[in-house]
């Protein structure tokens, strides 16, 4: 049923970040080295481990002290799992390497305490995102959401400007609510189905209005979460005002961890059960979310706020995916197509955000209109910043061009063009706020500033995060495959079939 | 009406209450003291599930797995009420406000 | 109605009244819904046949309470992350508590002998019974949260009676002993699987003394976590305290 070894990676993949979390809240300043750069590869090697595990042996099941359900709380690791997983490594590790520097330099968090609480909250978010994407019980997971949302908040506040405390608290109580959304959810699924395991729930689940009800409280608690239109206006003060390591951490991550139990609880749970008009409805808020999102950045007025709307407008096309998976001939394209847009715009999320704090370290400033030239002090990091632009546009070849592709294909072939129209149209208005920023990087400014000496640890994470949001158009197949091992769909998953 | 259908009316309606109050209200303080309404609402459903005549799985006793789920609840509960109050007072010794700057005029003029 | 205040109270504005019905609505539809659950048979019932095979299973579990067993056996996991939000609480609490300066004010209250007399009887005796709650857990109703409680509140009585103050938070050793619950959560967990298992999956016979050993240490995080909480928002140094103007009802300052 499952090997040992892999069993152990996914257990230390949680376990280990919490020890470390609670050593460096404890001992500090001694064991930091090994926080930041032996860590980050330990923990790659080991979700290397679990994909051999996954493609030799297929799907596990873990049940967490030998229970099985609905006694128990169980993991599923299948490709989806592993490839979320994965992303997770690769933005951590290029902000582990990143935020050292970033702290030494940075002009407002001058207090090494903060930067002594920056590792213990890293790392607790880290073992939140792998308990998160690891579990397969609809109570472990309020646990881990409610662990993300708590770290996430407070390292917005680790700024220490009043904007995000402001930001900070506006997240939280929104949060909170949306937590308690999701666990009356749960209460009414428990209530009527008796079990809270997520493979157990599948089997049961039947059309009526408690389980509608308790459906639409989840996943309306997990919308606020991912920032969905309406919903969305505490994302882009929350991200522009935390510090840029921190934002590259929220807008990559945290918020992809709640469209991932979207996806779960559509794909795994509700589907049979939703009635039609709800996919449409989710994803005529995600259209809405890609126009609105961009005409915001359009109009924004320092760099940070513009990468945060970006991000609002970038998860509406996450949310495309209900509509189009609905046409059972596409919908195994959109699923992958979507999967890959996620995955390719946590990189390159991660990259723009990361290039924007050592921007704004260099220019001591964040408004758009004073960073005039500044692509002449930091080529490097602007390079940065082109590489994933380019993926977040769309174009070829990169991962975003994938993703996509997949969405305009699938749109197009089951007749719903007009989610491929939003597709367009949000790629052009994307490449609009995008060159703005960059003709105003590229200008030749008034006062020909001096070209600061590379700072490697600053400008080389995001350079290889941007290139990493390239390349994966590469390994689009593999990346395919991988996705397919356990899928919720009966054509290509070597594992469950779909209820 | 079963003491059941009793705790589980009441939880609901605790939930509504602290759901409109916390829509409703501007002040945070009283924001956080809603969102603890409604998690004791949410509290109050699950405890109602454990009421023999619902639980199938204990013929004798009360089913044991909503109280682990609320004991759970209200140890998150108390982490999160607590960094929400810490964050409040840090807002309102900054800017001397009890709002959030979307929701109303604030408390401006008397703070320190 | 003054609207300088009016910020602090209902406004019934149009957004008020139907935010008012989406609301009376909700209630009603969730009202009729938990009425009118279908009775479904129930997936752990079909599993355990009667109730021998369940007094098999919390024997197996290693302690006599179900909900001690649910809770630190069959979803140990659960458990072990709500620990983990607590570490993150106090770290957050730092976090927030950036910038307070000044001397510590003092309640004022360390020489009242009234209260004196008070805390000599009651601190020695919660943790009497917070020992004996988590003792009595195993079997009773109890275990480590109700214990942790029960101290922490003793805890908080010597903060507002001036006898345990702001600088004994800062040490190594309270750091210690709010991780402690996690990190001995976790050792065992890791530790058991080298006894060819899973994950937090107890040897047999062994089950009671590891549940006992880590709710232990989960009454020592849960004490010292609930109290620097406490202090850091309402303790004399807090948050709280440094500015009696942030009051709920708004009519004076």
């Amino acid at each position: 049923m499952n090997t040992p070894f892999a069993g152990l990676w996914a257990v230390l993949l949680v376990g280990l970040p919490l020890l470390l979390a609670v050593g460096a809240y404890v001992a500090g300043r001694r064991i930091r080295p090994i926080l930041v750069w032996i860590v980050p590869l330990v923990m790659a090697g080991m979700v290397t481990g679990l994909i051999h595990g996954l493609i030799d042996q297929g799907p596990l099941h873990y049940e967490i002290g030998g229970w099985t359900p609905p006694l128990g709380i169980t993991w599923h690791i299948d490709g989806l799992a592993t490839a979320m997983l994965a992303v997770t490594v690769l933005v951590m590790g290029a902000v582990c390497a990143y935020a050292p520097s970033y702290f030494a330099g940075s002009i407002k968090t001058a207090s090494a305490e903060k930067t002594k609480l920056f590792w213990p909250l890293t790392y607790l978010l880290w073992a939140a995102l792998n308990a998160l994407f690891l579990s397969a019980d609809v109570f472990n997971l309020y646990v881990t959401l409610e662990l993300l949302t708590l770290g996430s908040v407070v390292l917005i506040v680790l700024a220490g400007t009043t904007d995000s405390v402001a930001a900070a608290l506006r997240y939280l109580v929104l949060g909170l609510m949306a937590s308690l959304f999701y666990l009356m959810g749960v209460a009414l699924l428990y209530a009527s189905y008796g079990t809270l395991d997520m493979a157990t729930l599948g089997g049961q689940l039947q059309q009526d209005p408690l389980t509608w009800t308790a459906a639409s409280l989840m996943i309306v608690g997990l919308l606020i979460k991912t920032a969905l239109f309406p919903m969305h206006f505490w994302l882009p003060p929350a991200h522009a005002g935390a510090p840029a390591p921190v934002s590259a951490l929220l807008s990559a991550l945290v918020v992809k961890a709640s469209f991932y139990l979207v996806l779960r609880l559509w794909f795994d749970l509700f589907r049979p059960v939703a009635p039609a008009p709800a996919a449409q409805f989710l994803g005529a808020l995600g259209a809405c979310a890609v126009l609105w999102g961009a005409i915001q950045a359009l109009r924004a007025d320092r760099l940070k706020t513009l990468i945060a709307y970006s991000t609002v407008a970038q998860l509406g096309y996450l949310f495309l995916l209900f509509p189009l998976s609905s046409a059972p001939a596409v919908a195994k394209t959109a699923w992958l197509g979507v999967i890959l847009f996620a995955l390719s715009h946590a990189l390159a999320k991660a990259a723009m955000f990361l290039a924007a704090g050592r921007i704004q370290q260099l220019a001591h400033e964040d408004r758009l209109d004073r960073l005039t030239g500044i692509g002449q002090c930091a080529p490097l990091a602007l390079s940065a910043t082109a590489l994933a632009g380019v993926s977040l546009i769309g174009l070829p070849p990169t991962g975003g061009f994938a993703g996509k592709w997949m969405l305009l294909v699938a749109g197009v072939e089951s007749g719903q063009w007009w989610w491929a129209l939003v597709v367009v149209m949000g790629g052009l208005l994307t490449a609009g706020y995008l060159f703005r920023f960059w003709a105003i990087a590229i200008a030749a400014s008034e006062h020909p500033s001096q070209r600061a000496p590379v700072n490697w640890r600053m400008e080389l994470p995001p350079f290889m995060l941007g290139v990493a949001a390239v390349l994966i158009v590469f390994l689009a197949t593999h990346v395919a495959q991988l996705l397919e091992i356990g899928a919720a769909f009966p054509i290509g998953g070597s594992g469950e079939v779909a209820p | 009406m079963t003491l059941f259908t009793l705790y589980a009316i009441g939880g609901v309606g605790l939930f509504a209450m602290g759901l409109f109050s916390f829509v409703a209200v501007a002040h945070l303080l009283r924001k956080i003291l809603a969102l603890n309404v409604m998690g004791a609402g949410v509290f109050m459903v699950l405890i109602a599930i454990a009421h023999p005549e619902r639980a199938a799985t204990q013929a004798t006793g009360v089913d044991p797995v909503p109280h682990a789920l609320v004991l759970t609840g209200i140890v998150v509960a108390v982490s999160a009420t607590a960094l929400a109050l810490a964050l409040t007072c840090r807002y309102h010794a900054e800017t001397g406000r009890a709002t959030l700057p979307e929701d109303g005029p604030g408390n401006e003029g008397s703070g320190r | 109605m003054n609207s300088a205040r009016s910020w602090k109270t209902l406004r019934i504005r149009p957004a008020t009244v139907v935010i008012g019905c989406l609301t009376v609505g909700l209630t009603v539809l969730l009202g009729w819904i938990v009425c009118e659950i279908p009775e479904r048979p129930l997936p752990l019932a079909a599993a355990l046949e009667d109730i021998a095979d369940e007094q098999r299973l919390i024997e197996k579990s290693g302690v006599g309470n179900p909900v001690t067993a649910v809770l630190l056996n069959f979803r140990a996991y659960d458990t072990l992350l709500e620990l983990g939000v607590l570490v993150l609480a106090v770290l957050a609490v730092q976090a927030a508590s950036a910038g307070i300066v000044g001397r510590p004010a003092g309640s004022g209250w360390r020489h009242n002998r009234l209260l004196a007399a008070t805390v000599g009887i009651v601190v020695p005796v919660s943790i009497v019974v917070a020992g004996d709650l988590l003792w009595m857990g195993a079997d009773h109703p109890g275990g480590a949260f109700q214990a942790g409680a029960v101290l922490s509140g003793a805890g908080i009585m010597l903060i507002l009676t001036d006898r345990l103050g702001r600088s004994s938070f800062t040490g190594w050793q309270y750091r210690l002993a709010a991780v402690v619950g996690v990190a001995v959560f976790i050792i065992v967990g890791l530790g058991v699987m080298a006894v060819d298992g899973r994950f937090l999956q107890y040897p047999a016979g062994l089950a009671k003394t590891l549940i006992l050993a880590i709710e232990t240490a989960a009454v020592a995080s849960v004490a010292a976590i609930f109290v620097i909480l406490f202090d850091a928002v309402a303790g004399p140094m807090g948050r709280g305290n440094q500015d009696a103007s942030l009051d709920v009802r708004g009519d004076r300052p």
